[in-house]
């Protein structure tokens, strides 16, 4: 009833907009212009088949050395094509591939998604760009590899590449390089200070990474610093430990201003988290969580997917986050990115541990017996472009920072929102009830017309009203609780307020973050990244940095503080758990301090730090 | 979707955070008091300075355990031995004096208005593993003694480390901060914690000479202090000493380990602050609180006078102030101001 209601009186919008043009768009202070209407998107080349800017996964390591060798120099990176490739993506069978061939060193093969209907919806799904970026010359200058669109999401920032684990993978390969590059405070500062000096105005939310990030000496003071510049969301990419075995850093660290983690979190038992080389690793895990929720730090877990590894844990991991919402939200799947100690692979590994989002698509549906469908219920994260065109336009030209918009490639990701009863566990993706897909045309409608914000929520309000089938809602929810919901993940914009959250209901996410690596590579990605690292250097893709031809290693090495070797006889080593042992839980921890060895006399024996930890002489 | 990126939380709901509160009593050891003070407490910052701001008790715990891992690791400190604080009462005598109360070291605080022989007297006789010069005076006046060949040649450690055998407190850090691990960190807590009450917690050296109080006999008169005057939650104490007394030292503990107080140091002359900051406690000399009372007496007896009284107080003194500590007796004229407008007077040989 309510639905045809809506149905009824959305129709007689389309009139008014015929015979009133549209208004102009707001063009607010921190964007480069005025916002654009839909139709004025633009969009990378996308459908199949279609070539592209790619790498060759060997010219890119020889072009690597040259330049950490002296032989070529970084301006040749910059200023011309090093190891650039074109590539074909193409259907075969229900399969969706990239083939590439390079002069020198042949073909390379590898698979995108084991369903080409899946990656067209996904595909067909995507709005279109955010902005050009304007005068960011300072910070986006890496020739090819420059991110070029977009107001992007999370500035990622390594504080260190020491670790306080040996995992297999690591996409930086950590405590494995040598060499010790890790930011003193300054450079933070300079960081975070660069990256709200241009337009679009910068993605408010900073994740501090590493490396273990929890294992610098100024993450506590960098959280509290970027809180000062204005980051709304404070984060850290960390592996649990320091939390798990100091409880009170948890709490530190959401005073100094952590909002949330992204726990590394691999599956629900110590044998799914086996590959990190720790036999309690899952016990540790849990009680980080316990520490951090108590402390009100936010959790979500980040699982690397790899096929044949721990993919047969995608829905128990999701299961885990619905049991445990008190405490985290929705998990961030990440299929595997061979990349870093992981690059050396061979292709017959590869291709056996390749695993994308079709993969995880299919594998939760597998779980939840089409309860999650492949087809219905899985939208690229640009998507939500509609949902912060409303928000800019809501919050008018005064607002002083853009809505986060999450504008990537529709290749980068997915993600499928899932609402969930908190009391009686019942829950549905979205989508099986309301028609996201006739939500967002809708909103584009709203945000071209550039009503007044009267008509506008008038608008937004029946669109919601005529996309809610109530026959096959949850039972318990309605279109206002709808509304509610929708209002609290856009920061109260739709109210004007956000009312504290009251509702049984709640909204989780599965995310798929598919990251790219020498065999996938596609340039017409890296240039709309929304997760730039915020380097010494300037803010490169996040791809660009971890893979593509390695701006990771090459700025690492250049910044590099000292040789891992003097670094551990000046400062001696930190603890590193590896070799399959347990690490010690906290009422189990040694009663003396550990000693930091002054010499690398720890060496000669080959026996680490002589603390008994387990860390390793290498 | 857009939800991972939205404000308000597009990655699931989070719980309610769990704030820490104070706990009651008082615990057997002063480091187990700062422990206590770290883990539960419920106010914007521990310590307030024109150094540091306004410091949350995070920063001040981080540089404690850096210096008390840098102590360890670099210079010798243990369980039983001695280290030195000497100078003024600034942000970095509490840093230090935590640093090492909480590894089982007793802190050998001198004030900086020690006299020379006094001062040589008793480094000699503490043997301190090294000394934290807390002003840049302080630093100078133990270099010159060092120069002249009269100061033991042990560790200096000082903020503004000017030239000279100084051990820069950014470098200390910087090293300290490399061994900061969770490990490192939770063992020092632990130290912390287990203290054996009978051991050697302070000596405080003044020109009056010299006194040592164990933790249980220090932590004794801890408990007087918080019984007699229980903080409450949004207390400001302002410190503006002279030179660092024995009560200072132990207010300045029980203010950190209470978990509620915020700390004010100022400084000499500068008490505009005062009445800006609004403090519960105030802990000045007794001429300045004698210079601050001349005409604020009632000017009418009685009740009568009482108001005109309070409003003058507070106009320089804020509006919060429940008692003032002095470290000698304040004249007549002054005791009866204070007395007046109801602030308890609490003179240091009472402590």
């Amino acid at each position: 009833m309510l639905q045809q209601l809506g149905e009824k009186a959305w129709q007689a919008f389309p009139a008014v907009n015929v015979r009133v043009p549209e208004g102009a768009s707001v063009a607010p202070a921190w964007a480069p212009g005025a916002l654009p209407k839909s139709y004025e998107r633009t969009r990378p080349p996308l459908g199949y088949p279609r070539e592209t800017d790619s790498l060759c996964p060997r010219c890119v390591v020889e072009t690597r050395k040259a330049i950490l060798s002296g032989e070529r120099a970084l301006s040749d990176l910059v200023d011309g094509h090093l190891g650039e490739v074109k590539a074909t993506l193409y259907e075969k069978g229900n399969e969706v591939w990239i083939s590439k061939t390079c002069p020198d060193h042949g073909s390379f093969d590898d698979i995108l998604s084991i369903d080409a209907g899946f990656s067209r919806m996904i595909e067909a799904r995507y709005p279109g760009r955010d902005f050009r970026t304007l005068g960011d010359r300072l910070v986006h200058r890496h020739g090819t590899s420059s991110v070029r669109y977009g107001r992007g999401a999370v500035l990622t920032v390594d504080l260190t590449n020491r670790c306080n684990m040996m995992c297999n993978p690591c996409f930086m390969d950590a405590n494995q390089v040598g060499y010790v590059h890790e930011l003193t405070f300054e450079e933070v500062r300079k960081i975070l200070d660069d990256s709200v000096s241009f337009k679009p105005r910068r993605q408010m939310v900073v994740q501090y990474s590493g490396g273990e990030p929890t294992m610098s000496p100024h993450f506590l003071e960098a959280c509290a610093y970027a809180k000062k510049v204005g980051y709304t969301l404070v984060q850290a990419a960390t592996n649990g430990l320091r939390f798990a075995i100091e409880p009170e850093f948890a709490y530190q660290a959401k005073e100094a201003g952590l909002d949330m983690v992204y726990l590394q979190f691999d599956g629900t038992t110590n044998e799914s988290n086996r590959h990190r080389h720790i036999s309690n690793l899952f016990d540790v895990k849990q009680i980080a969580i316990d520490n951090l929720a108590a402390a009100g730090v936010r959790i979500t877990p980040v699982v690397t997917v790899v096929n044949g590894v721990n993919n047969e844990m995608v829905g128990p991991i999701f299961d885990y986050c619905m049991k445990n919402h008190t405490k985290m939200g929705g998990p961030a799947f990440q299929p595997v990115s061979f990349t870093g100690r992981d690059e050396d692979v061979t292709d017959e590994a590869r291709l056996r541990q390749r695993y994308t989002t079709s993969h995880l698509a299919h594998d939760l549906a597998r779980f939840y017996g089409g309860r999650i469908d492949p087809l219905r219920d899985w939208y690229p994260l640009g998507s939500a472009t509609a949902i912060a065109a409303l928000t800019d336009h809501l919050k008018g030209p005064e607002a002083e920072f853009g809505q986060l918009s999450c504008g990537c490639h529709p290749n980068c990701g997915a993600a499928t929102m899932i609402l969930h009863n908190r009391k009686t566990d019942v829950w549905a993706p979205i989508t099986s009830f309301f028609d996201l897909d006739r939500f967002f045309r809708d909103l584009d409608v709203v945000v071209d017309s550039a009503r007044g914000r009267a008509l506008t929520l008038t608008q937004l309000g029946l669109s919601f009203l005529r996309n809610f089938d109530e026959k096959k809602a949850p039972a318990g929810m309605t279109p206002m609780g709808l509304v509610e919901l929708f209002n609290g993940k856009m920061g109260g914009s739709v109210t004007g307020e956000q009312r504290k959250q009251e509702s049984d209901w709640r909204i989780t996410t599965i995310l798929s973050m598919w990251f790219q690596d020498l065999w996938n590579y596609d340039f017409r990605r890296t240039e709309m990244c929304v997760i730039p690292y915020g380097t010494q250097e300037g803010e490169i893709s996040f791809c660009a940095y971890n893979t593509g031809v390695g701006w990771r290693n090459i700025i690492e090495q250049m910044r590099a503080v000292a040789t891992t070797k003097d670094w551990y006889a000046q400062r001696g080593r930190h603890q590193i758990y590896a070799g399959n042992r347990p690490v010690a839980l906290p009422d189990a921890l040694k009663r003396r301090l550990p000693v930091v060895a002054e010499t690398a006399a720890g060496d000669a024996h080959g026996g680490g730090c002589g603390t008994g930890c387990g860390c390793s002489s290498s | 979707m857009l939800l991972y990126i939205t404000a308000e939380d597009v990655l699931g709901s989070s719980p309610e955070p769990r704030g820490p509160g104070p706990l009651p009593g008082v615990p057997a050891t002063l480091g187990a008091l700062y422990d206590r003070g770290m883990r539960h407490h419920a106010r914007r910052a521990v310590l307030q300075c024109a150094e540091l701001q306004a410091a949350p008790d995070w920063k001040l715990d981080r540089l404690v355990i850096r210096i008390a891992l840098y102590g360890r690791e670099k210079l010798g400190l243990e369980p039983g031995t001695r280290a030195a604080v000497f100078g003024r009462l600034g942000w970095l005598w509490p840093a230090a004096e935590c640093a090492v109360q909480g590894f089982g070291a007793a802190a050998v605080g001198i004030a900086h208005d020690v006299p020379d022989d006094a001062l040589l007297a008793a480094l000699r006789e503490a043997a301190p593993r090294f000394v934290v010069a807390t002003d840049v005076a302080s630093a100078k006046r133990l270099l010159e003694l060092r120069a002249s060949g009269l100061g033991p040649r042990v560790p200096l450690i000082a903020a503004d480390a000017g030239a000279g055998e100084v051990l820069p407190l950014g470098q200390l850090l910087e090293l300290g901060g490399t061994f900061d691990t969770a490990e490192r960190a939770q063992a020092f807590r632990l130290l912390c914690r287990r203290l054996d009450p009978e051991s050697e917690a302070l000596w405080h050296v003044s020109a009056r000479g010299t006194e040592t109080l164990s933790h249980a006999r220090a932590i004794e008169r801890v408990a007087l202090r918080l019984r007699a005057r229980p903080p409450e939650r949004g207390d400001l104490a302002y410190l503006q000493p002279p030179s660092v007394t024995l009560a200072s030292r132990l207010a300045l503990a029980a203010y950190v380990g209470d978990g509620l107080t915020e700390t004010a140091l100022g400084s000499d002359g500068a008490m505009g602050e005062v009445a800006r900051l609004r403090p519960h406690a105030l802990r000045v000399g007794a001429d300045w609180l004698e210079a601050e009372c001349q005409g604020c007496a009632p000017r009418w007896p009685a009740a009568l006078g009482r108001s005109g009284a309070r409003r003058r107080l507070q106009q320089r003194l804020g509006d919060r102030l429940r008692y003032v500590e002095t470290e000698r007796r304040v004249d007549e004229a002054t005791a009866a101001t204070v007395a007046a407008v109801g602030i308890d007077l609490v003179v240091e040989q009472q402590l």
